[in-house]
């Protein structure tokens, strides 16, 4: 019994050390990948390690089955007859204790090592790993992006030197400062190199300010707006020429009006598609048909002479001849002759009762028929 | 509760073996049989055998009533027979003073064996008869109770595959035998030991005689058998699981628990034992269950039968938990 739990104990124990080990080595890698330096107490962690093994060890005894459950598993196997289950009893100890024969349970703690080894293997792995493997303790490299910035500032002030929009000295001042900043970088510390290029480049952003401000006190002076002012008083002049030359003719196709003519009667499309479209007056209604007054024009009859349908006169039908009909009697009909139904009621009985025997012939239904033959099936089977 | 010492059960148990043993001679090839119906007895329940004809059902029950050496009766039920017929009835008699008199008569049941043959091909009501007398052991007639002999035991024997004019025993008449069993035919070197050694397949005298006595000093000591808890843990178990095993529509009874503990008993007591163990329980497990399942449709379709649920819930209830 003892050795049981005993077993039961170690193994327990066992998988809690590879479950704290594991727990502890993941911490510290963690903390390595992101710390540096790494603060000591981050090599606490390795208290998970007798923590879950302690935990677990209590868990697996806790699970263990009882003494009545172990003597009782004891007593089936070996086929003892009670005996085992009442030695303690007053009165056992008159009969012969059974040797139980039960089967040999294997130790299975031993099976628990390889697991908790390989986590203590990879815990020590990660706490005794140099810190240059991790990203937190290796050198930080200078910002990919430092180059691109220094060299698109200098691209910058070469083309403003030559378009001659700044000062050649002030741009003289902003490269050597560049140059300066390149040379003094410090690869362990990117961002005061980058605030450094920041500064040159808002410097450069000043001085493009203050340019175009000066661009736009230049503009009044130009008299761009008065002669704008010119043009659109010349375009309102024009327009007002146009409608006094308009007036008395049609607005579509120029065409001058008579006296109290108000639209143009011309065969121009745009004077055709306003008719259509209007629907104004009398029977001039376009496509929607106006008010419906329109006077209605009726042609001549159609003339059914070259037409290719005729009409032909029906042949007399089984009506007009009755004496060849036939009433109550068709080719499904029985005869009552051929039927052979015996003529007596007992007879009939004898043959098939009141239903004549119509159930014998009546299948049985498809879905019924996997149910009928295993009934019987099993039926026949039965002693 | 104190475990019998060796010395109480050695008696018991050499009676016991010999009337097994004079069992086995009267009727051949059944050892098993003999030792469950001999369990039946000690554990003081009411024994149902089923069997084609022919098979022994009534000899074996002859046979058990000359070596225990009880007052047996023999009822053949048939159709028309009467609860009178069983329990007795009242006669208006003439006494020797001349008065006139309702005279009790008692019937076959006012014994200690009573063997009741081919019990189905009674009717409902003369079955129904018989409920109080198996279970109460007492007999009530206008308004009269009156007790059987001690011991009293039914063995009834019945025909499984002849069903016209016959009327299946309800559920609460074979919840009250304590097992049934199936007998089957005998293998053919027991058929040939009985053509060769019996003529006219007449059984021979017992030899042995176990008598009320020793009858009953064995039911007093099955009585002090010991169950351990964990055994009667495992009958509860057992029982309790029949209610939601699949195919059953009704579980075992209470009776069926009680029927099981006290023939593990009786079983370990014919093993020599003070106790019970697993297997004792294992044994009964399937005489007790199998005619106090009531199985659904479902288990007619797919061909199962209690033998089968009885065995599923024997798989599926562990000894100890």
């Amino acid at each position: 019994m003892w050795a049981f739990r005993r077993d039961l104990l170690a193994r327990g124990a066992l998988r809690g050390v590879a479950i704290g080990a594991a727990v502890a080595a993941c911490g510290l890698l963690a903390a390595r990948a992101f710390l540096s330096p790494l603060p000591p107490a981050a090599f606490a962690m390795f208290a998970a390690v007798p923590i879950c093994a302690l935990a677990c060890a209590l868990f697996a005894l806790r699970r263990a089955p009882s003494r009545a459950m172990c003597l009782a598993l004891v007593e089936d196997a070996s086929h003892a007859g009670g005996l085992i289950l009442s030695k303690d009893g007053p009165g056992a100890e008159k009969w012969p204790r059974p040797v139980p024969t039960a089967p040999y349970v294997p130790s299975t703690w031993r099976r628990a090592i390889p697991g908790a080894l390989v986590a203590l293997a990879a815990l020590a792995a990660v706490a005794a790993a140099p810190d240059d493997w991790f990203a937190a303790g290796a050198p930080q490299p200078l910002a990919p992006a430092f180059p691109d910035v220094t060299t698109e500032i200098k691209n910058e002030l070469a083309e403003l030197e030559e378009a001659k929009t700044l000062d050649a000295e002030e741009i003289k001042a902003l490269q050597e400062e560049l140059d300066r900043i390149e040379k003094e970088a410090d690869p362990s510390a990117p961002g005061e190199t980058l605030d450094a290029v920041d500064a040159v480049r808002e410097k450069l952003d000043a001085l493009l300010d203050i340019d175009a401000e000066a661009a736009k006190h230049l503009l009044p002076e130009n008299n761009t707006f008065a002669s704008l002012a010119t043009l659109t008083n010349g375009a309102e002049q024009l327009k007002k020429m146009l409608e006094e030359s308009s007036e008395g003719r049609c607005p579509h196709c120029g065409r001058k009006l008579g006296e109290g003519e108000d639209e143009c009667s011309g065969d121009c499309c745009a004077c055709e598609e306003s008719k259509d479209g209007d629907g104004n007056g009398p029977g001039k209604g376009g496509v929607s048909r106006g008010r419906g007054d329109a006077p209605l024009d009726f042609g001549d009859e159609t003339q059914l002479g070259a037409s290719k349908l005729k009409d032909l006169a029906e042949k007399a039908g089984l009506a007009g001849n009755p004496s060849e009909t036939k009433v109550g009697e068709s080719i499904s009909n029985e005869d009552p002759a051929k039927r052979g139904v015996p003529s007596s009621p007992g007879a009939r009985r004898a043959i098939g009762g009141r239903s004549q025997g119509a159930s014998a012939g009546q299948n049985v239904l498809p879905r019924h028929r996997g149910t009928v033959k295993r009934f019987f099936d099993i039926e026949r089977k039965a002693p | 509760m104190t475990l019998l010492s060796p010395d109480d059960v050695a008696p018991v148990k050499q009676d016991l073996d010999a009337t097994l043993a004079a069992l086995d001679r009267m009727l051949l090839g059944r050892p098993e049989l003999h030792r469950l119906v001999l369990a039946g007895i000690l554990a003081r329940g009411h024994i149902l055998l089923e069997g084609l004809p022919g098979l022994g059902k009534t000899a074996l029950i002859r046979a058990l009533a000359q070596i225990l050496d009880l007052d047996f009766k023999r009822v053949q039920f048939t159709p028309d027979l009467m609860p009178s017929d069983i329990l007795g009835s009242h006669i208006l008699e003439t006494g020797p003073d001349g008065n006139r008199a309702m005279v009790f008569k008692p019937g076959p049941v006012f014994c200690n064996l009573l063997l009741a043959d081919e019990i189905n091909r009674a009717s409902p009501k003369t079955q129904s008869a018989m409920l109080e007398t198996m279970q109460e052991r007492t007999v009530t007639l206008m308004g009269v109770t009156r007790p059987l002999p001690k011991p009293f035991f039914v063995l009834a024997s019945q025909n499984p595959i002849e069903l016209e004019g016959t009327y299946p025993l309800p559920e609460a008449q074979t919840d009250r035998f304590i097992f049934k069993l199936h007998v089957s035919p005998p293998d053919a070197p027991t058929l040939t030991a009985i053509i060769t050694t019996r003529s006219h397949g007449d059984m021979p005298e017992s030899g042995f005689t176990l008598g009320k006595e020793s009858l009953n000093r064995a039911l007093d000591t099955v009585g002090k058998v010991l169950l351990p808890e964990a055994v009667a843990n495992w009958i509860g178990r057992l029982v309790a699981a029949t209610h939601s095993a699949k195919y059953v529509t009704c579980g075992a009874s209470p009776r069926a628990a009680i029927a099981m503990a006290e023939s593990a008993r009786a079983l370990a007591l014919m093993d020599g034992r003070p106790s019970v163990g697993f297997d004792d329980v294992r044994k009964v497990t399937f005489p007790v269950l199998n005619h106090r399942l009531i199985l659904d449709y479902r288990a007619k379709l797919d061909g199962v039968d209690a033998r089968n649920v009885v065995e599923g819930v024997l798989d599926s209830t562990p000894v100890a938990e």
